[in-house]
């Protein structure tokens, strides 16, 4: 049986860093392909040479016929697959530990900003320790969680490297077919020198083979369809959050006066709004005029506080994001969520806004966080 | 073959290597240990069994195989392993003993924080730049030398469906069939891609050594 730790650790690792969709990618790879191919399908190609018979004595024939109808045995096409499908998450691990890696540069360089600024007074530190945490926001490094977000340079290694995995595994399914076609016959007539004329020669195990060819053929087109769920989901997410990105620019009356303070903020940061569909349906425009901007957004910068920290633990149990998770915009919700709204209007809302389930302002029915 | 070993110590010195080092380091580990380990031990493992002869002439076949492969592929491929991997032996040991006249100074009085010393990452410059650029120089060297060892060996890269063989006690010219022709070409040209990338990665790293020992030095005069 072959030793497949060496991948196996070092998938360990990307595991850590992937989303839902991929952890369920990682575990049917290590399960399905990585542990069947190594205890099961090994065994049972284990003879695939010494029992390959043809109706002959002419030496070498058996060799040559064996040569011409297994050009490379399925076992080692399927070892050489999963190397090639995993490769990517190789280099996205790589580039996920380099972001590690910065992370721990810039703790190191704003521990000593801090220390710098405190003997000097008091003034540039704060701006210079906003700025560093900008950087960080944008570099996808979660202070609370102390894991990385999927965002920015990372997402997109991310989802090239979900593209070129779906790409293999496309190749190697093609691969497979062409080479083989799907099932493998009993009988395998070969006419090659030296076998002086056309030869029958008989597969060993041909439906135990089978068996493991079909099983292997459907676990790499359910990985094929993981890939593509993976890819789906990134790419709605992307979407939804460029289109809520563009509404919160659009000038509009009543709610772009709630959007003063924390816009340039922001901008700058590239986070997705919980529900975008809450804020295009909601008319913000009755429900805000009767309350002061100043009380909306003292409630904003309130509200980033707790949400930032609880946004990590909501998302902990939703969707494809567990360890990688994109921050919660509260602002973004806030404006179609304004806190003093009377409980019973928002009943049904909040339940689609995770934001405004940390909402500062307890309320009988948030969930207690 | 046990490659645990290797693994283990290999994996001290990645530590201590730069970027470059370490995508070659995982290279190493996963394109070339392991497929030697898992797929390729499997293809030649009957090389011998199912080299087949034209003839009835008992011992023709030994010698027949003997002659033609005087080294198997998987023996020369570990070799090539254990020899390019060696150099990073070199800096390990360098890096050791950097740490232990460290430790001998903080026995001898002087202060120096013991976490400080474990977790400590030790940049590459001075005389350990020197041991690390020699180790991939040689490392280099290795690959170069070995990929034309088979070169010269087999005559090319490629596994031939059929030998003629001549040597006593065959009484005449014999066919030999060699086993698995196709599939050993498909490996060995695999192989033979996979210890060009990593000495691509050598080169591109001993460059960037050089390079960033180049940018130092002006900035050191000045």
């Amino acid at each position: 049986m072959g030793d497949w730790s060496f991948l196996g650790d070092f998938l360990e690792k990307v595991h850590k860093h992937s989303t839902v969709v991929g952890k369920v990618w990682l575990t049917v790879l290590f399960i399905f392909r990585m542990l069947v191919l190594g205890t099961a399908a090994e065994s049972s190609w284990g003879d695939e040479q010494s029992d390959f018979m043809c109706d002959t004595q002419q030496p070498g024939c058996e060799n040559v016929c064996y040569d011409k109808a297994f050009p490379i045995s399925h076992v080692r096409f399927w070892v050489l697959q999963i190397i090639f499908v995993s490769t990517p998450s190789l280099v996205y691990m790589g580039h996920a530990m380099h972001t590690v890696r910065m992370e721990e540069k810039r703790k190191m360089k704003e521990a000593e900003i801090e220390a710098r600024e405190m003997k000097n007074g008091g003034d540039k530190y704060y701006q210079q320790k906003s700025s560093v945490a900008e950087k960080a926001d944008l570099s996808g490094w979660d202070e609370s969680g102390g894991q990385i977000l999927l965002r920015g340079s990372l997402l997109n290694t991310y989802v090239y490297s979900i593209l070129i995995r779906t790409a293999m595994e496309v190749a190697f399914i093609v691969g497979q077919y062409v080479l083989y076609g799907i099932f493998l016959e009993t009988l395998y007539i070969c006419q090659r020198a030296p076998c002086p004329h056309p030869v029958n020669c008989y597969v060993s195990r041909p439906t135990e083979k089978n068996v493991f060819i079909v099983f292997m053929l459907a676990v790499a087109v359910l990985s094929l369809f993981l890939s593509l769920a993976e890819l789906y989901h990134l790419g709605w997410k992307k979407a939804k959050e460029r289109c809520s990105r563009s509404y919160n620019a659009s000038p509009s009356t009543a709610p772009s006066r709630l959007e003063s303070a924390p816009q340039a903020e922001r901008a700058q940061m590239y986070t997705p709004p919980p529900d975008f569909n809450q804020c295009l349906s909601t008319p913000n425009s009755k429900f805000i005029s009767p309350f002061s901007n100043k009380m909306a957004s003292q409630q904003n910068t309130a509200n980033f506080a707790t949400e930032r920290v609880h946004g990590q633990e909501d998302a902990a149990g939703e969707g494809p994001f567990i360890k990688s998770s994109y921050v919660e915009s509260p602002e973004a919700a806030s404006e179609c969520a304004a806190p003093a709204f009377p409980e019973n209007y928002f009943n049904e809302k909040r339940r689609f806004s995770k934001a405004s389930r940390a909402s500062s302002k307890a309320r009988s029915d948030d969930l207690s966080v | 073959m046990d490659w645990k070993t290797l693994q283990t110590v290999l994996g001290g010195v990645n530590k201590h290597s730069t970027s470059i080092g370490k995508i070659w380091l995982t290279v190493l580990f996963i394109f070339r240990i392991m497929i030697l380990v898992v797929a390729a031990e499997r293809v030649w493992g009957d090389e011998q069994d199912d080299f087949v002869c034209n003839t009835l002439q008992p011992g023709c076949r030994n010698v027949c195989y003997d002659h033609f492969f005087p080294i198997s592929h998987i023996r020369l491929w570990a070799l090539q392993l254990i020899f390019v991997s060696t150099p990073a032996l070199l800096v390990a040991m360098h890096v050791a003993y950097t740490k232990h006249e460290k430790k001998r100074k903080l026995r001898n009085g002087e202060k120096i924080n013991i976490e400080d010393l474990k977790n400590e990452k030790i940049h590459i410059r001075g005389p350990l730049w020197w041991t690390y650029t020699s180790s991939i120089f040689f490392r280099v060297v290795f690959e170069a030398v070995f990929m034309y060892v088979f070169y010269y060996m087999y005559d090319g890269f490629q596994m031939p469906r059929l030998v003629k063989c001549e040597a006593w006690p065959c009484p005449n010219t014999v066919d030999c069939f060699v086993s698995r022709p196709t599939e050993k070409t498909t490996f060995t040209i695999f192989m033979l891609a996979v210890s060009g990338i990593c000495m691509i990665l050598n080169l591109a790293e001993l460059c960037y050594l050089v390079i960033k020992i180049c940018m130092k030095d002006p900035r050191k005069t000045t």
